[in-house]
């Protein structure tokens, strides 16, 4: 890799000093940023790496009334094989036990997982051959015109048609969760919007602290990718009930999680009927190209098997 | 026919430390062993940088930027040493396919080198390329002749390489009077792919005055002694190959341009070690690779699907796999025309898979069969059955016996343990009761993979005091090779397993050539050599041991004793006995042999059968091969279009077992690797810039073990009697993977439709577009 500084931060508060020195990054699990860094895909990369994981009292998991809290340090594995998140928040178990491997779950955190960069083909491309849009290097999207099989089905943001990777992201948004850094609370909606390079909107020296994740019994979370053992999903749906509202969300389908309107289960009628209108609304919003137009099929299978799934 | 009895052949697992020392302690506990973990004390780091246009002259190349980057020592082009690199694939001044190597950069540090990289500016003269053997097709001109004028294409004289004829018989009148013909030109494409193995492609070299000292990962450490002589010069003994292990992507470490890199930028830095390696992705630039073949098949059969007439035209891109027609060694074909020919591209050479003599040709060839059985309204296995060449056929061309022929036993049992007959239906019409379409595909065929080839390769054995043995095969990395020719001379030598050891590998300075290893030839050529060498310790050993007072006391002759054990004995009365120990430790004289292999067809009569067969008398040439047959029951998605495996049967022809453990490792493998091939891996090119960007294991979608489920894969080794081969053994590298064009049969029983896999993997949104659902 290049010359790097590493920080062992003891606190948020050194951890977020040293982000405000510039050109930084948190080193969390460590499982997105290493092959970030060692693939060398930016021009100008984080040289100040800030480890945070000995920063004690952010991997937990707490039943507080009808919320969840996790801790932004908690494992993936620790979420996925929680009694609480599995009776409280299906989905988030669900979701959490697919994210690539037995080994990177025991390695990757909560936290990492909603701040990882995206796994677009350009913008991994070793040694910055593709300096895109994404990256702040151009105004170019190199999957407009390239490969894009794995790309967004619903168009371009901000002249980018990688999609979001992350598995937990649509589970957070479907049951409205918070997400609580060193300088706010977020809506989860609101938390994955990207910016730069990142497929959220928090600021460099801003650091997630917590997740909240409200009660969703009624929640499922489908995921569909080529190879089950590793891998980021093509098409991923979180579907969840809760009170007299349902959602559902779309993952790896556009660079945010992605809402279909649900009206139809809203009172909680997972029939197939309503299974299959909510999915035909995809074919509506769609913006395929020839090589991703099958991502609408699976995408609408995914939708009506997860809504059947809660019947 | 029973099988001769044999000592130590077939064997499970028997004892080697070194593979277990490999294998087992360092890489799976994270030890280091490959050449880029070796750093010399002042060792400098080089990296390539690679053209970005598929064919053009470099009119300029700038390197100012990347040295005044701190680090940075030398920037090597053409012009650097220009003899050089007109005699050897180093650095190009014309490019010839995009990923092409044209600069060198040298560094105190690798990744200060490689960040160098994008400082090297160069200015190209853009050529036309030709990137597609349709490209090349279209044009008559270029498909007939051998040399002609430029095409556009990657050398100034052709795009055309070679080619190869097959005639049998009157194809045409064939196919004009048969009761049904076919034409399939709309073959799908097979998976673009690049060997990828464990650690880097990477070679380290340092001079010592005119000496050459050169460590690569290699399996063919000889190959690469006589590449560096060939391609720079230096005088055989002043060049020191060695491989310290090797991390498989075997198929690819033969005569890479890694050890020619290091060679170079070590003597512009006069002789300071330089370990030069390249990136996963560079190595996919440049290393050879899958790409591209077309065909056209005509078929002619008699109303009840015996072949009567097929005519072939295949085209391929680059050297390295073969064209020859496996259609004519598996099946009777009375009339028949096989026309391969070989293109070169501005794009990378193929390189070699562990599928058939030729991975597409093997899918067309399955292709085509179940497309005219359909027609005939036959199940896929009958026009197998129906037109399979007999085990003791002599090849219909060359009239030459075959030393074994498998494929006849290898397709019955896998029929036979699959049920295919009771499973399989019309394409399309069988659903499972979770909604999944359920297909059923076969495979079978003789291949020339396995062939006796060791004419040029040469093992030492030596007897030490202790009577056991030291066996300098000349391979190039612990892998099963060593197991498998320690048994070959534990055999003849009679010898325990544990009293046979292998103690030197990957070194060029003491051993003689011993052929790629890890290829599917080395078995049965090596371990010629291997035979021939123990052969002569063991007469050496008999002499020795009738001067000894136990035998001289009856008066022995070399020829009544014999050996087993690890003890040798009077064939009358086993009771007067010595161990090897006993006689090797008071022989006057040092006991060692060196013998060399030999060829299916060898001019000197040296060749051919070791033992008669079917009437041929020994040395009589045969023609040479192993065989392989595949069953693949599938069930699909309709609705994602995601296939899983549910049962897969694989017979190998495996000729005398030497390893019954590799033997299964490597069928195993092989499965899985189809698996991996037919359902998953894909490298991805961008078509827009000619750059390979699937290039991390994500992104070209290989499997991981957790993919498969070994317990749906039955392996049978099919055990034959290879006639040509040592002790009746045979490679079955190649030869054990059918599995790619059966699981794609299957599919197509499954949907009804053949998926286009367009230069990938059989992956769901490819199945998806055949349904008309993507």
């Amino acid at each position: 890799m290049d010359n790097i500084k590493h920080y062992e931060a003891t606190s948020l508060d050194d951890a977020v000093s040293i982000l405000a020195k510039g050109k930084g990054a948190v080193c969390a699990g460590g499982s997105d940023l290493m092959t970030y860094l060692k693939g060398f895909i930016v021009a100008d990369p984080p040289t100040n790496i800030v480890d945070i994981k000995r920063i004690s009292g952010l991997s937990y998991i707490k039943k507080d009334g009808d919320t969840l809290k996790i801790g932004a340090l908690t494992t993936l594995y620790e979420i996925a094989n929680s009694d609480d998140v599995k009776n409280n928040c299906p989905a988030l178990a669900e979701a959490a036990g697919l994210v690539a491997s037995p080994e990177i779950r025991f390695q990757g955190t909560i936290g990492g997982n909603i701040c990882q960069k995206p796994r677009c083909i350009y913008y991994r491309n070793e040694f910055d051959d593709y300096p895109c849009k994404r990256k702040g290097e151009s105004s170019m999207c190199y999957a407009v015109a390239g490969v894009n099989r794995y790309h967004s089905i619903f168009g371009l943001k901000d002249t980018c048609m990688a999609v979001c990777p992350s598995d937990t992201a649509p589970v957070l948004v479907a049951v409205g969760a918070k997400i609580v850094t060193t300088k706010k609370t977020w809506d989860a909606k609101d938390f994955f919007v990207i910016k730069g390079e990142q497929i959220n909107s928090i600021d460099a020296d801003e650091i997630v602290k917590e997740i909240q994740v409200p009660a969703a019994k009624k929640s499922v979370y489908k995921k569909f990718a080529f190879r089950k053992s590793i891998d980021f999903p093509l098409v991923s749906v979180a579907v969840a009930q809760t009170g007299s509202s349902a959602k559902v969300i779309l993952g790896a389908c556009f660079n945010e999680p992605y809402e279909i309107d649900a009206a139809e289960i809203a009172g909680g009628n997972f029939s197939e009927a309503n299974a299959e209108a909510i999915a035909a609304k995809v074919d509506a919003k769609a913006k395929t190209t020839a090589q991703n137009k099958y991502k609408v099929q699976i995408a609408k299978t995914l939708i009506k098997r997860a809504i059947l799934s809660l019947a | 026919m029973a099988l001769p009895e044999m000592k130590v052949m077939g064997l499970g697992t028997p004892g080697n430390d070194k593979i277990r020392s490999f294998f087992m302690d360092d890489l799976l506990t994270g030890k280091p062993r490959f050449v880029g973990d070796r750093h010399f004390a002042g060792q400098l780091y080089a990296v390539a940088k690679h053209a970005t246009v598929d064919h053009a002259n470099i009119t300029k190349i700038d390197a100012s930027e990347a040295l005044k980057v701190p680090g940075v020592v030398k920037v090597l082009t053409y012009d650097t040493n220009p003899e050089w690199a007109r005699t050897a694939p180093i650095l190009y001044k014309t490019v010839p396919f995009y990923g092409a190597p044209i600069a060198l950069i040298i560094a105190t540090d690798w990744y200060i080198a490689q960040r160098a990289v994008n400082l090297v500016k160069v200015d190209y003269e853009v050529l036309p390329a030709v990137i597609k053997t349709t490209d090349v097709m279209a044009d008559d001109e270029a498909m007939t002749r051998d040399t002609s004028a430029p095409l556009s294409g990657r050398f100034a004289d052709s795009n055309f390489q070679s080619s190869g004829v097959t005639n049998r018989g009157d194809v045409d009148a064939a196919l004009k009077s048969a009761a049904y013909t076919r034409t399939i030109s709309d073959m799908p494409w097979t998976t673009r792919y690049q060997h990828q193995p464990l650690e880097q492609y990477e070679a380290l070299a340092y001079w010592s005055g005119d000496e050459v000292y050169v460590y690569i990962a290699s399996q063919n450490i000889h190959g690469h002694h006589r590449s560096l002589h060939n391609w720079t010069g230096i005088p055989l003994n002043k060049l020191h190959v060695y491989s310290p292990g090797c991390g498989g992507g075997l198929g690819t470490r033969l005569n890479n341009p890694e050890a020619l890199m290091a060679v170079f930028a070590s003597k512009e830095v006069d002789g300071r070690p330089v370990l030069y390696k390249c990136t996963k992705k560079h190595s996919m630039l440049f290393g050879g690779r899958q790409f591209d073949a077309r065909s056209v098949i005509t078929i002619g059969c008699d109303k009840d699907g015996k072949l009567v007439a097929l005519d072939v035209k295949y085209v391929c891109n680059g050297y390295g796999a073969g064209i020859t027609p496996i259609f004519s060694k598996t099946l009777t074909i009375p009339n028949m025309r096989y026309e391969g020919t070989r293109l070169y591209l501005n794009d990378q050479d193929r390189c070699a898979w562990r599928c058939v003599n030729d991975p597409p040709t093997g899918y067309h060839f399955t292709h085509a069969l179940d497309l005219v059985a359909e027609d005939l309204n036959m199940r896929p296995d009958e026009i197998r059955l129906k037109n399979i060449m007999g085990e003791h056929d002599v090849d219909q061309d060359s009239g030459l016996p075959f030393g074994t022929k498998e494929v006849n036993a290898c397709l019955d049992k896998v029929l036979q343990e699959s049920g295919f007959a009771s499973k399989w239906h019309k394409p399309g019409t069988k659903k499972l009761a979770d909604g999944r379409l359920h297909g059923i595909g076969v495979h079978c065929h003789h291949d020339s993979h396995g062939r006796i080839a060791g004419s040029d390769r040469a093992t030492i054995v030596l007897m030490l005091q202790d009577g056991t043995a030291a066996v300098l095969d000349g391979g190039s990395a612990p892998h099963n090779q060593m197991t498998e020719q320690a048994i070959v001379a534990a055999e003849v030598l009679g010898l325990k397993i544990d009293d046979v050891k292998t103690p030197v590998y990957g070194n060029s300075d003491a051993t003689l050539n011993g052929g790629m290893h890890g290829g599917s030839s080395f078995t049965g050529s090596t371990g010629g050599a291997t035979m021939k060498a123990a052969e002569q310790c063991r007469k050496q050993v008999f002499e020795a041991a009738c001067k000894n007072a136990t035998f001289s006391a009856v008066n022995a002759k070399p020829e009544d004793l014999d050996s087993k054990d690890s003890v040798i004995f009077l064939k009358r009365d086993p009771s007067v006995k010595a161990t090897f120990a006993a006689i090797c430790s008071s022989a006057l004289n040092p006991i060692g042999g060196i013998g060399h292999g030999w060829n299916n067809v060898d001019a000197d009569g040296t060749g051919g059968l070791q033992r008669p067969k079917d009437g041929f008398e020994v040395g009589h040439n045969t023609e040479m091969g192993s065989a392989c047959a595949d069953v693949c029951e599938v069930a699909v998605d309709p609705e994602t279009g995601e296939v899983e495996i549910l049962e897969h049967w694989n017979a190998v022809g495996t000729g005398r077992v030497i390893y019954t453990d590799g033997v299964l490792q490597q069928m195993g493998s092989g499965t899985e690797l189809q698996v991996n091939m037919a359902l998953y891996y894909g490298d991805i090119k961008d078509i827009p810039t000619g750059n390979i960007i699937g290039t991390q294991y994500t992104e070209s979608q290989m499997i991981t073990t957790l993919d498969c489920n070994p317990s749906r894969y039955h392996l049978y080794p099919i055990e034959g009697d290879n006639h040509t081969g040592p002790l009746g053994a045979h490679g079955i590298g190649e030869p054990c993977v059918g599995g790619y064009c059966c699981i794609l049969s299957a599919i197509y029983n499954a949907i009804g439709k053949w998926v286009d896999t367009d230069h990938g993997a059989c992956n769901p949104d490819r199945v998806l577009k055949a349904l008309g659902k993507a």
